[in-house]
């Protein structure tokens, strides 16, 4: 039942989190814009997607 | 001409022999369950099967009929039967390993272990009817088709519920009652019956999905010491794999346990959607043997230490 979890994208409105590196950090500060970008993202990668409480998303891959 | 003539098995001889066969290949086929688990597979799983009940019936019914004539290495026979059951077992697993990339989830390394142990003694419970109803046919020592045919029937149908009763296991209906839980998401997480399940419903798509197409189920031990069995990772594995294989999976499959609660949540979202047929199915799973803890051999003082 243990599946290795990888993040795939973090995506964010606030500028301050976005830093280089892995994994790929989007800023995006419209809503609906974010919302299909998480589609397709999810979509294309078989990704899941999380909602944290300070209003990110992180796009995750289990395998 | 009479060298040749002994070569030849007597007719009494010859009749418990067919006897055995056919009570210890008939053994096999009622332990053979065709149901919502389909395995072994229908037709072709089913009749290897069959064929490899009559071997094992085969073989345990000319055993004490050799060991009579003398012919004391038939005993080598039986060691080399068991070997072969236990390749069949090798068998068994493998060709469950290779298919678990193709189901919706998968089975698990203890189901799949489960499964083979089964078949393997399934084919000894074949073995041991056709042996036992031989010896009894041969201590009875009986003349005429009728008498040893009936005699067969009697003492074979008794063998084999014996040996069916000795080997069934549990189910997960005996152990746990199951409800449907009530499924609510707040921001992206997922709660049944207001316990946390998952996060990973962050997009409105995802949260619709599972509001409107998803099941979720609560499992709850009749017994605290059954929170053992059903925590457990291997049976965690085979009750979600037989609620998705059966109703098919959308998207999501998750299990969750609740410490404070006691429970087991299983939530997915399926492709038919019957909530009342899946508890029915989630009810039959198998408890598994690595699973399932045996109070009165854990609490039995024996001595020795830990881990042997």
């Amino acid at each position: 039942m243990a599946k290795s979890l990888e993040i795939l994208a973090y995506i964010t409105d606030n500028k301050e989190r976005v830093i280089s590196g892995d994994p790929l950090t989007l800023y995006i500060t419209d809503e609906a814009e974010r919302e299909q970008y998480m589609r397709d993202l999810g979509l294309a990668l078989r990704a899941d997607v999380v909602h944290l409480k300070n209003g990110d998303h992180i796009l995750i891959s289990r395998s | 001409m009479g060298n040749s003539a002994e070569k030849f098995l007597d007719f009494h001889t010859l009749l418990v022999i067919i006897c055995g066969i056919v009570m210890g290949t008939i053994a096999r086929i009622i332990t053979l369950k065709v149901d919502t688990r389909q395995n072994p597979s229908f037709p072709s799983g089913y009749f290897i099967n069959i064929i490899m009940g009559f071997v094992a019936a085969s073989l345990g019914a000319v055993a004490i009929p050799a060991l009579l004539a003398k012919e004391f290495t038939a005993v080598t026979f039986l060691t080399l039967a068991i070997q072969h059951f236990r390749e069949t077992r090798n068998m068994e697993k493998e060709s469950l390993e290779k298919l678990e990339h193709t189901e919706y989830t998968k089975r698990g390394a203890a189901y799949i272990d489960g499964i083979a142990k089964t078949f393997e003694s399934r084919n000894y419970i074949a073995m041991l009817t056709a042996l036992l109803v031989v010896l009894i046919l041969l201590l009875v020592a009986t003349d005429g088709i009728l008498v040893n045919a009936m005699l067969a029937a009697i003492s074979g149908t008794c063998i084999i519920y014996a040996l069916k009763s000795f080997t069934k296991g549990k189910i997960i209906d005996d152990i746990c009652t199951i409800r449907e839980g009530k499924i609510a998401i707040e921001q992206s997480d997922l709660l049944v019956d207001g316990m946390y399940v998952s996060n990973i419903l962050g997009t409105h798509r995802s949260r619709e999905l599972f509001l409107n197409e998803g099941v979720a189920f609560v499992i709850e031990p009749k017994k605290g010491k059954f929170r053992l069995t059903i925590e457990n990772i291997g049976q965690r594995q085979a009750i979600l794999f037989e609620a998705t294989r059966t109703f098919g999976i959308k998207r999501y499959a998750f299990t969750r346990r609740n410490f404070k609660a006691g429970v087991l949540i299983v939530a997915f979202v399926t492709i038919i959607r019957d909530p009342k047929a899946i508890i029915d199915v989630i009810k039959e799973t198998p408890v598994l043997e690595n699973s399932r803890k045996i109070h009165t051999i854990m609490n039995t003082d024996l001595g020795g230490t830990f881990n042997g």
